[in-house]
This record gives C-alpha cells, sequence and structure tokens, in this order.
C-alpha cells in the first residue's frame, strides 16, 4: 500500500480526531434543560451564528452532484447562488420576529412556532411529522455521500460502507453526547474550513489544472460554449430558484438556527455576514466544476469529479484537503438535521402525546430517536438508490407548502389553523399531483407548464386557501396581543403586559411534572 | 439591550431617520424585487446571453455574480439603516 493511499486517510481520520476534541472542550452541555439541548441556550454571537446558518445550508452534495452537474448542464448549476443569497433576504424579514417570539415563549423548532401563532398543538404534530418525512432523504444522502468522500479521498482504501458508518458514528456521538451545542461549534470549524478554507483548494486546482480561472472559462468558451448560458426552459430555472428560496427556511433545521442567537441584532447581523461570502464561495466552486469536462478523468468520475481534479492538481495532499472540506459540509448538515430531528420528535410529538414525561426524559428520547433513525438510514444508504438525489431535489416542492403559513401567520393577524393546514393539503396535493402526472421525470420540468414545476400551481393555491379560511374562520383568541409583544419587546425585560395576556391564554407544552 | 437611535446631526444620518418607516421597507421591498425579477422570467431572457464577456464571464454568469453581490450589499445597506434608525430590535 502506498503513502499516497494512507495519507488521505490519515489526514481525515486526524480531521474527526479534532472535531472529537472541539467538541469535548466547548461543546459540552451546560445544563439538562430542553432550552440548552435543543437550542443551546439562545446564547450565541453573530459570527457564531453565521458558521452555523451556512455550515448547515452548504451541503456534501454541492460539491458532488451540483458541482458535476455545472460541468455537464452548466450555467442552470448556479441557481444554488441565487437562491441561497435570496433566502437570506427572507431570512432577515422573518427571522426578527420569530426570533422574539421564540425567546418570549420558549420557542426551539417550527412546529413551536406553529403551536403558538396558531393555538393549535395538532396542527403543530402534522406539521413535525411531515417535515421530517419531507426531510428524511437529506440524511440518507447526505450518508450516502460520507461513503463516497471516504472511499474517493482515500483512494479506495476505505471501503464505502466502512466509511459511511465512521462518519455517522462520529456524528452521532457528539450530538447524542451534547445536543446542539456541539452542533454549533462543531459547524463554527466546519463552516470555515466549506467557506473559507476553500478558496485554498479552488485556487490550487484552477491554477495547476487550467492556469487559471481566466484561462479555464476561455478554454470552456472554446470548447464547452453551451455551459456557458442557461439551457432550455427559463421557467425550470425560476422553478428552483424560487423553491429554494421561498422553501429554504422552512426546514426543520435552517428554522431552528434562528433561535440559537443570543439577542435580535446578532439575528440581523448574520443576514450581513453571510451573502457575500456564501455567494463568492459557492460561485467559483460552480465555476470550477465548468471546468469538469476539460479534464477527461473528471469527466468520467461523476460526481466524484471534485475528488478527481484535486487529485490530478495536488496529488494526495490536496486530495485530502478537498476530502475534508467535503467532510465539513456534509456533517455539518446533517448534524443540525439529526440535532433538530431530535428534538421535534420528543418534544413536539412524544411530549405533545404525553405532556407528563419529564424534560430530561424527553431529551432521552431524543437521543434514543436520533439512534434509530440514523441506523434506519444507515441501511437505506447501502441501497442502490439512482433516484434518490432527484427525490430530495423534488423534497423542495413540499417543503415550501410550510411557508405560506409562516410568513403569513408572521406579518398578518387573520389566519387560523384550519386555514393554515387547508392551504397545506390542497397546495401538497395539486403540486405532486401535477408533478407525478406531467413530469417526464422525478424532478424535472413540466413542458406543459413552460417549464415550471408543480408548485408554480400548488402554491399559489395554498396562498389562495389559507386567505379564503382566514376570512371565513375566527382569528387566534390572542393574536392582537402576540403581535403586541413583538412592537413592545425591547430586547430586555420579558415582563410585558401583552405576554401576560397570551400566557393567559395559550397553554404552551411545560416541563413535566418531574421537572 | 435596547438599540438607540442614532442622533449625529449628519446630513445623510439626519435623512435616514427622518424617513417614514414604510418608505425604508417600500424602498428596499423594491431594489431587492427588482433585483430578483432580472433573473426570473421574462426579464431574463434577456440577460441570459453569451456576450459581452465581463472579466471572462459570460454574461449570465456576470450577472448572476452581480446580481448576488448588490442583493448582499443592499442586506448590509438595511442593516445599517436600521441601525442608525434605532430599529434593530
Amino acid at each position: 500500500m502506498a503513502i499516497s493511499d494512507v495519507l488521505p486517510a490519515v489526514l481525515l481520520f486526524a480531521y474527526l480526531a479534532l472535531l472529537a476534541a472541539v467538541v469535548l472542550v466547548y461543546g459540552r452541555l451546560r445544563d439538562q434543560t430542553m432550552e440548552e439541548y435543543a437550542v443551546a441556550g439562545r446564547s450565541y454571537p453573530w459570527w457564531m451564528m453565521l458558521f452555523t446558518v451556512l455550515a448547515t445550508w452548504i451541503i456534501a452534495s454541492f460539491y458532488t452532484s451540483w458541482f458535476a452537474m455545472a460541468g455537464t448542464s452548466g450555467a442552470i448549476a448556479f441557481y444554488i447562488v441565487l437562491y441561497t443569497i435570496a433566502g437570506l433576504v427572507v431570512y432577515y424579514a422573518i427571522a426578527p420576529r420569530i426570533w422574539k417570539w421564540g425567546k418570549l415563549h420558549d420557542l426551539y423548532n417550527m412546529p413551536d412556532f406553529i403551536r403558538l401563532r396558531f393555538d393549535s398543538p395538532t396542527l403543530a404534530v402534522l406539521v413535525a411529522i411531515g417535515a421530517i418525512v419531507i426531510g428524511a432523504p437529506w440524511q440518507v444522502l447526505s450518508i450516502k455521500t460520507f461513503g463516497m468522500l471516504m472511499y474517493e479521498a482515500t483512494n479506495g482504501t476505505v471501503p464505502f460502507d466502512v466509511g459511511m458508518g465512521i462518519i455517522t458514528a462520529v456524528v452521532l456521538g457528539y450530538i447524542v453526547f451534547s445536543g446542539m451545542r456541539s452542533v454549533v461549534v462543531t459547524d463554527f470549524v466546519q463552516g470555515i474550513i466549506s467557506t473559507v478554507i476553500v478558496f485554498i483548494a479552488l485556487a490550487w486546482i484552477s491554477t495547476n489544472l487550467f492556469g487559471g480561472f481566466g484561462p479555464l472559462l476561455d478554454q470552456v468558451a472554446t470548447q464547452q460554449p453551451e455551459l456557458l448560458t442557461v439551457q432550455g426552459s427559463t421557467g425550470y430555472w425560476a422553478s428552483i430558484i424560487l423553491t429554494g428560496t421561498i422553501g429554504g427556511y422552512a426546514w426543520l433545521e435552517i428554522f431552528n438556527r434562528i433561535f440559537l442567537a443570543k439577542d435580535v441584532t446578532e439575528v440581523k447581523k448574520v443576514a450581513v455576514g453571510a451573502p457575500i461570502l456564501v455567494t463568492i464561495t459557492s460561485f467559483m466552486v460552480l465555476v470550477l466544476g465548468l471546468g469538469v469536462g476539460l479534464v477527461p478523468e473528471a469527466a468520467e468520475a461523476g460526481q466524484s469529479a471534485f475528488f478527481v481534479m484535486a487529485e490530478a492538481a495536488g496529488g494526495p495532499l490536496l486530495l485530502a484537503g478537498v476530502g475534508v472540506i467535503v467532510l465539513a459540509a456534509g456533517m455539518s448538515s446533517i448534524d443540525s438535521q439529526l440535532a433538530t430531528l431530535g428534538v421535534v420528535t420528543s418534544w413536539n410529538i412524544v411530549k405533545e402525546l404525553k405532556p407528563d414525561i419529564s424534560t430530561g426524559k424527553a431529551v432521552n428520547i431524543s437521543r434514543v430517536v436520533i439512534v434509530a433513525w440514523v441506523l434506519a438510514a444507515y441501511y437505506l444508504a447501502t441501497l442502490d438508490l439512482p433516484l434518490l438525489a432527484r427525490i430530495a431535489i423534488w423534497t423542495y416542492e413540499g417543503i415550501v407548502h410550510l411557508f405560506p403559513p409562516i410568513a403569513l401567520g408572521l406579518v398578518w393577524k387573520r389566519g387560523n389553523a384550519t386555514a393554515a393546514l387547508a392551504g397545506i393539503v390542497v397546495g401538497l396535493t395539486t403540486t405532486y399531483g401535477i408533478n407525478f402526472l406531467l413530469a417526464p421525470s422525478v424532478g424535472g420540468p413540466i413542458a406543459e407548464l413552460a417549464g415550471f414545476t408543480g408548485a408554480i400551481i400548488g402554491l399559489p393555491l395554498n396562498v389562495a386557501v389559507y386567505v379564503i379560511g382566514a376570512y371565513v374562520g375566527s382569528d387566534v383568541e390572542y393574536v392582537d396581543e402576540l403581535f403586541a409583544e413583538v412592537a413592545e419587546y425591547d430586547g430586555e425585560s420579558l415582563d410585558l403586559e401583552s405576554r401576560q395576556e397570551v400566557l393567559d391564554r395559550y397553554d404552551p407544552i411545560a416541563p413535566g411534572e418531574d421537572d | 439591550m435596547s438599540t438607540t437611535r442614532n442622533t449625529s446631526n449628519g446630513p445623510i444620518t439626519g435623512f435616514i431617520t427622518g424617513l417614514d418607516r414604510r418608505t425604508v421597507v417600500f424602498a428596499f421591498g423594491l431594489y431587492f424585487v427588482g433585483l430578483f425579477a432580472t433573473v426570473m422570467p421574462p426579464l431574463f431572457g434577456f440577460f441570459n446571453r453569451m456576450e459581452p464577456f465581463v472579466f471572462g464571464l459570460s454574461f449570465v454568469l456576470f450577472w448572476v455574480f452581480i446580481v448576488s453581490v448588490l442583493i448582499a450589499a443592499g442586506l448590509a445597506a438595511l442593516y445599517w439603516v436600521e441601525s442608525i434608525r434605532g430599529e434593530l430590535v
């Protein structure tokens, strides 16, 4: 076995050991409360928030599937840049108010928010289950990517299933150990790697393989000019940007990030620091991806193209570096997903149905749920699932339907649980009905809709049903006070008259009798 | 923690603090929506072209980059305006 086969594996394992050390030193639970386990005590400054938001957002598949997409389909892959940046505008608009309600009413995640806003435990449970199911393919995809990453980055030294198992076990370990606090501290490290350190790899690869980004683009313009414009229907381009922008902050783990901040100002600062960093990072990665077709070995490698180009440019050392980058991106997304999934299951489903269990027991149930799902997802990841990536993209068509009750619930006093649920049901049924009936392939454009996808019809219907239901039905009893709180809260005292009036009428999920 | 309105008397600060909240929201909303509209059909049809090349990028890729940078700048500007107006909380 050559040193070139062993070196990347050694460096990757050294990185995993570093993460473990970070968790042990900085990521321990400070107390055994759900506030600590679910939202790390709402204690983080904007610069920690920034990297956990970006780290959660940028998944490993960006460096595999989407990188390869740039090389085969060209400019359309850059939709990711646009929906990420547009999503941060959405974040700036909605996050401050969500954070305030979170602080005033001990909210941990999106189902909590829905429960409070619409005074409906039933709707909250249904939304929790729906969001978990819709998000499930992404965890399986992440675990699969871990296997590919370890195999490719170590030149086959670490077999696919073994690599999947090792990384999954590490992630599982620190989530179960310390919940959201360990997620945030590791995301800080991993976010820096996948958004800042990556520039070193990009510069190295582009220079050694092409002579720089300028020559790369010149060669693409000469040999594959079709990659430099968006081919085909711009309706599909618009659909994937819109669903990404609108649906982005409805994902459980992304929504949960909002509650980690220590105050509203820190929430807003994230939207100042994140955009330019993620724009430059993602754009440059995809520009490099345009060059995949110029390197025959990379063009044949499909989703492993980034690894192949790294090894060709810088040998086993750069291959290992790229392996760490992709590993960081993958771990920092799945840890947030799993930690949030565990909390939502235990707190918003189990404790909703059995209110008397203690918070400590709820935390332990969360850990059991996470382990059980990871084992199931690992098994699924060992199977051959050729449509998995497309299914994962298609889930955006579903998650967008949670956005109308969130957004309208934030800014409009009218609205009720029935309107929200009816809108979601009608929207989902319409969207997937159209997609299943008319889409030529999973997640593909629909010719009858000028390339748009089913959500272009389903989402407006969702909003229309919500609005009709809002006018026909009655408003939430304490909605005036709920909106008054936002205006009254100055970031200091929780002792607000409007808040007390809400508390007098809203029955929250509360600590159990044994707490 | 409270964020107090900036009370310095520069002309720009004075102009910003003198604006109605709705005007600020409308102006920035128009800015973001306007930029976004250029990457959506039908306007995107104009920008989705190869030439002219800018810094080696096809025009559409250059436009995607510029729109993203301008949106990022807009968010920073909005934060700055809100900090002057004492509206961060």
